[in-house]
């Protein structure tokens, strides 16, 4: 959730919020990459999948 | 006494006997040649079936094999940004604690500067109410009655823990 400042807020706060939005930045890219991550690994798993089951339904040999 | 005079004192059982014997000869030579009696085709449904599972059964075993690499490849990862997460906690954690001890952490903010960031901090949540935690506003209606207040800065420790 983003930080806000409060109410009367003072210098501290007003750092505070800064610093806090930034690790609140970090945190929604590190979010983001795991999330492409696991979603092209997933992919890429099934790919591997489907290229070793086609692999294996092949005929080794042929009429 | 000679073959035929014996066949010729054969009773009826002795020569079912008989000819059970032979057709049991015959069929066990056969066999051995390779002669199988199936006209159902069993032996050849049980042969399929029989591959069939086989197949179902190396596929799930390649399945297996990968979900095991993928699971292992998602812990390392969650691992590495469990590690970067705590990183950021404990540098984020420092610098608070240094702007509360900062020889002017108490002076209070410019009123215009607190309204101008007060007003940018509504407009974001006015445009993303998912990040301000706030309910879906009506992109139509006013937006700002929608927007409630986000937490308040400082207190990362307590929402990290």
């Amino acid at each position: 959730m983003l930080a806000r400042l409060p109410d009367a807020p003072t210098i501290a706060d007003l750092e505070i919020a800064y610093v806090e939005r930034g690790a609140q930045l970090v945190a929604c890219e590190m979010a983001r990459a795991a999330a492409v991550d696991t979603l092209m690994g997933e992919r890429a798993l099934q790919d591997r999948w489907r290229r070793e089951a086609g692999a294996r339904h092949r005929p080794t040999v042929w009429p | 006494m000679r073959g035929p005079a014996i066949l010729r004192t054969l009773t009826p059982w002795g020569w079912g006997l008989v000819v059970a014997g032979v057709l049991a000869a015959v069929l066990v030579g056969l066999h051995g040649l390779g002669f199988r009696w199936d006209p159902l085709g069993l032996a050849e449904r049980r042969l399929r079936s029989a591959e069939a599972k086989t197949s179902a059964a190396v596929e799930d075993a390649a399945a297996r094999r990968l979900e095991v690499a993928g699971a292992a490849e998602q812990a390392r990862r969650l691992e590495h940004i469990h590690q970067l997460t705590v990183a950021v906690a404990r540098e984020t954690a420092r610098a608070t604690t240094q702007a509360r001890s900062a020889p002017d952490a108490d002076t209070p903010l410019d009123p215009d500067r607190v309204a101008r960031l007060a007003g940018h901090d509504r407009e974001l949540c006015r445009l993303a109410p998912a990040v301000c935690g706030t309910a879906a506003a009506d992109p139509a209606g006013d937006g700002d009655k929608a927007v409630r207040a986000g937490a308040v800065a400082g207190r990362a420790d307590d929402r990290r823990s």
